[in-house]
């Protein structure tokens, strides 16, 4: 038996009842120490952690009678909408036609239990998700059949009205059969001011010859703390391509993993961070290469505002018997402040020795002579700097694939860099 | 007087630069400022465009009634002061529509204008990118990113031609262009040139006079215009080069 550990009560009770009912889940849980700073894949945020075990956050209750235009969720152009109000899923706010190519329902203990080892195993030894594992609820289930056309986007919104100190713990898995097409936007909302707490759990089985896009749009409130974790299993000829965009959050961190376990797959993990105030974000991504012929990108982009503060940890495994990988990686970042910090770890770990891999990281500031040639050209320094700040960033716009959540994640970019 | 300038001693990284600048243009007049390397002439323009690396230690400068150093350069730009790049900057995802329309509307609303909506602009700019011989597809690339020399500064007299200035600045527009490029360049800034406005060159060769005549010609030398006079001073700067001015200082020094 494992000695009892301490556990941040405030963080564990809203979900008590949730983790009751999971006795296994439960011991897992119990048997994991909250992370510290010392850990090395948090010692940026030691302070973030610090503060978030010192609260004591309550049951997401959820707020009835809300409009969906209350909602204020992006304009996306989907077939499917999924909403889940403060944790728990709205008929009334979501739509889902009847007659679609994909199937929607509410996720199962029993369900979990079918995936296969290698997702499920994304995340042993990580507390937020075996907090998670343990006390989610509400969770829904995403299918599309074998050889079938999703037929459009679903969107899936996560939005948080505001009740001070709720926490909630989202729970999505996606399961794009064999020959399947898939688009998936999420969306997390916050509304108001108050202080929240998620830590949404969200997999993505993509099966042989499957094509997923999934584009993550992450809008918490400024004071809240967003603790996301995504694990994605690529079958053989399967195609991931996603893109995480943060802008909410006084504390934001997105673990993903993607274990690529076939040949001619491709998989891309793209990112946008922009923060400023005082805001934290942290991106860890792990793209496992576990089988010869397959090709991986990732640009990930920071920018970083007034004392904000990104953090970037990106690894790439390639096995021994992974040969054939073709796996690029940059992540850059720019401070358009002076209290603004950035850090950044690219990490190649490659067993196999046929492989082209290349990875770069930068840290700049904005360029001098290109804010002087707008100002002569007429514009104000502060719209030059917005314009080339904007201009950086919307690089990464440039590899989403679903129009209407570009143009939103544009909207919501010149907004953030304004 | 459109642009008169006294005295003028600047300063970049600790040395010396203008040492005694004094000039004056008139609306509807062509200059051509001359003179051998490193005599200040870049600095000069950049100076006048309010370029941050320059100090100004002495002197005085009015544009159009204006004292211009009170004026940043950004503003100095909505007052219709323009400097053509010797080497036009590169702006990585920002599409040249989208500066230009940034730009013109800048302008237009200093001057009470009414802006330019991205339908009404792109009427207005199709019209001046005739003027260039540039193709519409240049619009939509990023500014200057992957252009060859000849269209970048064929892309500084589209900006030119957009934003309309009283005073052009045009910095070693000629240099890296071919004889082609050369004309479509010079084509473009005589079509622009009016009795209301003014074009001053700065320029190492005679070549780019072929082409856009001068009423007067300046030699820069050591930070000083030493030598003014009409467009035969050019011809003759061919010929003999620079040393002969210089001994000619020395002379009566």
């Amino acid at each position: 038996m494992n000695e009892r550990i301490e556990q941040p009560e405030g963080l564990v009770a809203p979900f008590a009842s949730h983790i009751a009912g999971r006795s296994g889940r439960a011991d897992a849980l119990a048997a994991l120490a909250f992370p510290r700073r010392k850990h090395e894949d948090w010692k940026y945020v030691g302070a973030q952690l610090r503060a978030l075990k010192g609260k004591t956050f309550v049951a997401a209750e959820a707020a009835p009678g809300l409009s969906l235009d209350a909602l204020g969720l992006s304009a996306i152009d989907s077939i499917a909408r999924l909403v889940f109000i403060d944790g728990a899923p709205s008929d009334t706010l979501s739509s889902i036609p009847d007659g679609l190519d994909l199937r929607v329902s509410a996720l199962t203990d029993a369900a979990l239990a079918e995936r296969p080892e290698a997702l499920a195993t994304s995340f042993e030894g990580d507390w937020f998700a075996a907090l998670n594992e343990a006390g989610w609820s509400g969770g829904s289930l995403l299918e599309v059949g074998k050889n079938t056309d999703g037929g459009g986007v679903v969107h899936v919104a996560f939005v948080s009205t505001g009740g001070a100190s709720s926490a909630t713990l989202p729970r999505l898995l996606v399961r794009a059969a064999r020959g399947s097409k898939l688009q998936l936007v999420e969306e997390h909302v916050g509304l108001g001011e108050a202080e929240t707490f998620a830590s949404p759990f969200i997999e993505v089985l993509v099966g042989e010859n499957a094509h997923v896009d999934h584009i993550k749009i992450q809008r918490a409130s400024v004071t809240s703390h967003h603790v996301a974790r995504l694990a994605v299993h690529l079958s053989e000829g399967a195609h991931y391509r996603s893109t995480t965009a943060h802008f909410g959050g006084a504390f934001s961190r997105q673990d993903v993993v993607a274990r690529i376990d076939g040949g001619n797959t491709t998989c891309e993990l793209h990112g946008l961070v922009a923060v400023s105030g005082r805001q934290v974000s942290d991106t860890h991504s792990s793209m496992d290469h576990r089988k010869a012929h397959s090709f991986s990108d990732q640009l990930h982009k920071c920018v970083v505002g007034g004392k904000g503060h990104s953090v970037f940890n990106g690894k790439i495994f390639v096995r021994q018997d992974a040969q054939q990988i073709n796996a690029f990686q940059l992540n850059r970042n720019l401070l358009t402040s002076l209290g603004g910090r950035a850090d950044t770890k690219p990490q190649l770990e490659i067993f196999a020795d046929d492989v082209k891999c290349t990875h770069g990281a930068t840290i700049g500031q904005l360029d001098a002579e290109q804010l002087f040639y707008l100002q002569a050209r007429g514009v104000t320094p502060e719209d030059a700097r917005g314009m080339l700040t904007y201009a950086f960033a919307a690089e990464v716009l440039e590899r989403v694939p679903i129009l209407s959540a570009r143009s939103e994640m544009a909207r919501l970019l010149a907004e953030a860099v304004r | 007087m459109m642009l008169s300038v006294k005295n003028l001693h600047v300063v970049a990284d600790g040395a010396k630069i203008l040492r005694g600048v004094d000039f004056e243009v008139k609306a509807g007049e062509i200059h051509a400022i001359m003179g051998p390397n490193g005599s200040g002439k870049s600095t000069f323009a950049k100076t006048l465009a309010g370029h941050p690396q320059y100090e100004v230690t002495h002197g005085e400068v009015s544009f159009d009634g204006q004292d211009l150093f009170e004026l940043e350069a950004d503003e100095r730009a909505r007052a219709g002061l323009f400097l053509a790049f010797q080497y036009p900057v590169e702006l990585p995802g920002v599409t040249n529509a989208t500066f230009l329309r940034h730009s013109v509307n800048a302008v237009r609303r200093a001057n009470d204008i009414d802006e330019l909506d991205p339908l009404e602009f792109d009427d207005f700019i199709r019209e001046k990118l005739e003027l260039v011989a540039m193709d519409p597809v240049f619009l939509d690339r990023s500014v200057n990113v992957d252009f060859s020399g000849g269209e970048k500064k064929r892309n500084e007299i589209l900006q030119m031609a957009a934003l309309e200035p009283k005073l052009a600045l045009l910095d070693e527009t000629d240099s890296g262009l071919d004889i082609d490029a050369l004309r479509v360049v010079a084509a473009g800034v005589n079509a622009l040139a009016k009795e209301d406005n003014a074009i001053v060159m700065v320029t190492h060769y005679q070549r780019l006079l072929d082409y856009i005549e001068p009423d007067f010609v300046h030699v820069m030398v050591g930070g000083r215009l030493v030598k003014s006079g009409t467009k035969e001073l050019a011809l003759e700067l061919e010929e003999r080069g620079y040393d002969w001015i210089i001994e000619e200082l020395e002379e009566t020094s």
